[in-house]
C-alpha cells in the first residue's frame, strides 16, 4: 500500500509564488478530491508531485513511502509508481498511441520482464473497449487531433494499463459528455482498490457522483483551506467558494499589493 | 556504389545501373534517347503491388525521366542511389487522370557535392501523392519544381531530410498553380544532428486566373546537435483572390512539454527523445509496404542517426 506525503509545501514558478504551504498525505485505497477556484494551483500541485522541472519547491517535502522524492526526475517518480492524468493532455505527432502506451507499460516492468505482446494487445483492447474508445485511436499519432474527450479518456486508458499506485486525475471530467463522462467515472471506480491512492481535481460535483471520494479538500490562493466529506460538494456547488472566503477570511486584497503587468493576457483556459 | 541485397531481392525490381539495365520489369516500357532515359509506364498495366525501380550509378549530363500514361494508377518505389557524378535531372511527369502513388528515397555518399533538378509536371485530373527521404550524406543541393499544369490536379509532396555530422542539405521547392483547381500540400520532416545544416526554401505560386486553387505548405524541424542548424523559408506568391494557402513552420529543439508527458509515462529522457524522433521518421519507413524495404529504410536511417 502506496503513501504520498506533501508537507508544508512551497512552489513558486517565475519568482510568483504559487503553492503555499499545501499538506495532504494520500494512501492507498483513498479517494481525495481537491476542488477550488480557477488559479489556485491544484493544477500546480499535481505537476509538481510529478516533478515538471517549470516548478521550483521553495520549501517543504514530497516523501512517497517514505523517501523524499523531490529530486527525482519525471520518469523515476513514474516508474516509482507515481500517474497524472493530465488537464490538457500533450500531442505528440508521429508516435503512435499503440506503440507509446506499449513502451510506457514496457517502461514500468522490471528489468529483466519481457512485455508479451499478444497478452498486451488484448489488455489494450480490453481497456480501449471499457472506456468505449474508436478502434482507430490506437494507430493514430499520440492525442494528435483527438477531440477533447478522447484525450481524456486516453489518459484513463494508460492509467489502466499502467497500474499506478497513487494516480493525480487533473479534470479528468472537463471535455467529456454526461455518457462519457459516466463511462470514465465508472471505469476509474473499479480501479478502486487497496492498491491506488487517488486524487481527484475538478470544480464539479457531477464527476464526484460517479467516484465517491473519502476526503474533500479545498483549495484556495495555494492553500488548503478546508477538509470535509462529501457534503463540501453539494454546498460548492450551490453556493461556490464565497462562503468560504468569507468564514475564513480571505480577502482579495493580498492581490491587489502585487505589483499588476497589463503586459500579461495568457490566461491558461482549460480544455473543455 | 555496390546495392544492398535487400533492394535487389525483388524478381521483379527494375534496376538500371549506369546506362545498362540490369533487370527488367514487365510494367515498365525503357526508350533510351540521347540526353535520356525514359521510363514509361501505362493503363494497360494497373496494377496494385508497387513496382520497385533502382537506379544507380547515375550518368553525367542524363535525364532520368518517370512518365505515367493516361489513366494508370499505381504504387512505386523508387531507390535512388546518388553516384559520381555532380548533378543528375530526374522528371516526374502525369498524363491526366493518372494516380500515382510514389516513394523516392535518395541514398549513397556524395562526394564533393551533387545537384539533383527535380520537375514534377502534373496534367489534367492527374494525382500525385510522393515521398521523398533524402538519406544521402554529404553536400546535396536539390531544385525541385512542380507545375500543377492540369485543371484539378493534386500534389501532395512530403519530404524527410535527415542531417549527420557536417551534411549540408539545401533544398530549393518551387511549385506553380497553372490551372484552376488545382491543389499542393507539401510537409517537410528535417531532423539535424551534429554540425549538420539544413535549408528549405519554399515558393508556392499561383498564376492569376486559376482560381479555386489550394496551396499549403508545413515544415517542422527538430534540431539535435549544438552546432547543427535548420532554416525554413516559405514563400507564397498570389495572384488570384479566390484561393486558399497557408503556410507554417515550427523548428526548434526538442519540445519540452512532449519530453515532459512522455517523461511522466515513465520513459527515460534519451528514450523519450528517441521517441519523438521516430516521430518524425517512422511516418516515412511505414510508407513502403514491403518488409525488406522498411528494414532497408529503417537501417538507413539509424545510420543517418548515428548508429543510436
Ligand atoms: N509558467 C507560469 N508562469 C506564471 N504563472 C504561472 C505559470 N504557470 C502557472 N502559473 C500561475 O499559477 C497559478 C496557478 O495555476 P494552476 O494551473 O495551478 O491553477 P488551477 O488551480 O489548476 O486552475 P484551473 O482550475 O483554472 O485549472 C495561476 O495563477 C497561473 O496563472
Ligand atoms: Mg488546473
Amino acid at each position: 500500500m502506496a503513501t504520498l506525503e506533501i508537507r508544508d509545501l512551497y512552489v513558486s514558478v517565475e519568482e510568483k509564488m504559487i503553492l503555499k504551504g499545501v499538506n495532504l498525505t494520500v494512501k492507498g485505497g483513498e479517494t481525495h478530491a481537491i476542488m477550488g477556484p480557477n488559479g489556485t494551483g491544484k493544477s500546480t500541485l499535481a505537476s509538481v508531485v510529478m516533478g515538471h522541472p517549470k516548478y521550483k519547491i521553495e520549501s517543504g517535502s514530497i516523501l512517497l513511502n517514505g523517501s523524499d522524492i523531490t529530486e527525482l526526475a519525471v520518469d523515476e517518480r513514474s516508474r516509482l509508481g507515481l500517474f497524472l492524468g493530465m488537464q490538457a493532455p500533450i500531442e505528440v505527432p508521429g508516435v503512435t498511441n499503440f506503440d507509446f502506451v506499449k513502451t510506457a507499460v514496457q517502461a514500468h516492468m522490471p528489468q529483466d520482464k519481457k512485455l508479451r505482446i499478444g497478452k498486451f494487445i488484448l489488455d489494450f483492447e480490453a481497456a480501449a473497449k471499457d472506456l468505449q474508445m474508436g478502434s482507430g485511436l490506437a494507430h493514430r499519432y499520440l492525442n494528435e487531433g483527438f477531440s477533447g474527450g478522447e484525450k481524456k479518456r486516453n489518459e484513463i486508458l494508460q492509467m489502466k494499463l499502467i497500474k499506478p499506485s497513487i494516480a493525480f486525475l487533473d479534470e479528468i471530467d472537463s471535455g467529456l459528455d454526461v455518457d462519457a463522462l459516466r463511462v470514465v467515472g465508472e471505469n476509474v471506480t473499479k480501479m478502486k482498490s487497496e492498491a491506488l491512492g487517488m486524487v481527484l481535481i475538478t470544480h464539479y460535483q457531477r464527476l464526484l457522483d460517479y467516484i465517491i471520494p473519502d476526503y474533500v479538500h479545498i483549495m484556495i490562493k495555494g492553500e488548503i483551506v478546508k477538509t470535509g466529506g462529501t457534503e463540501l460538494i453539494a454546498k460548492i456547488d450551490v453556493e461556490g467558494y464565497d462562503w468560504l472566503k468569507s468564514e475564513l477570511g480571505i480577502t482579495e486584497l493580498e492581490e491587489t499589493k502585487r505589483p499588476v503587468s497589463l503586459g500579461t493576457c495568457a490566461t491558461k483556459v482549460p480544455v473543455r | 556504389m555496390k546495392l544492398p541485397s535487400l533492394l535487389t531481392e525483388g524478381q521483379s525490381t527494375f534496376i538500371l545501373d549506369g546506362n545498362t539495365v540490369i533487370q527488367n520489369h514487365k510494367a515498365i516500357k525503357v526508350v533510351i534517347e540521347d540526353d535520356k532515359f525514359r521510363l514509361i509506364m501505362n493503363k494497360k498495366i494497373n496494377q496494385s503491388n508497387p513496382i520497385d525501380i533502382v537506379l544507380n550509378n547515375t550518368l553525367l549530363k542524363k535525364e532520368y525521366a518517370i512518365e505515367f500514361g493516361r489513366g494508370s494508377d499505381l504504387r512505386v518505389n523508387f531507390f535512388f542511389v546518388i553516384g559520381k557524378p555532380q548533378s543528375t535531372q530526374l522528371n516526374i511527369i502525369l498524363k491526366a487522370e493518372a494516380k500515382i502513388d510514389f516513394n523516392l528515397v535518395l541514398i549513397g555518399k556524395i562526394k564533393n557535392s551533387m545537384i539533383v533538378d527535380r520537375f514534377t509536371t502534373l496534367n489534367e485530373n492527374a494525382s500525385l501523392k510522393i515521398t521523398t527521404g533524402y538519406l544521402t550524406h554529404g553536400i546535396l543541393k536539390v531544385n525541385e519544381s512542380v507545375l500543377l499544369k492540369g485543371s484539378d490536379s493534386e500534389f501532395d509532396g512530403e519530404n524527410l531530410v535527415i542531417g549527420q555530422n557536417n551534411d549540408e542539405v539545401a533544398i530549393t521547392q518551387n511549385v506553380r498553380h497553372s490551372a484552376k483547381r488545382s491543389s499542393s500540400l507539401i510537409h517537410n520532416s528535417i531532423v539535424a544532428n551534429d554540425a549538420s545544416k539544413i535549408k528549405f526554401d519554399i515558393y508556392g505560386t499561383i498564376d492569376k486566373t486559376m482560381e479555386h486553387s489550394k496551396c499549403f505548405q508545413h515544415s517542422k524541424g527538430v534540431i539535435l546537435g549544438e552546432k547543427s542548424w535548420i532554416e525554413v523559408d516559405p514563400k507564397l506568391i498570389i495572384n488570384e483572390y479566390d484561393v486558399e494557402a497557408g503556410h507554417g513552420a515550427a523548428i526548434g529543439q526538442i519540445n519540452q512539454d512532449e519530453l515532459y508527458y512522455l517523461s511522466s509515462r515513465g520513459l527515460t529522457e534519451n528514450h523519450a527523445k528517441r521517441l519523438i524522433i521516430q516521430g518524425y521518421t517512422d511516418p516515412f519507413i511505414t510508407k513502403f509496404v514491403n518488409m525488406n524495404h522498411q528494414r532497408f529504410v529503417n537501417q538507413l536511417i539509424i545510420r543517418k542517426m548515428g548508429g543510436r
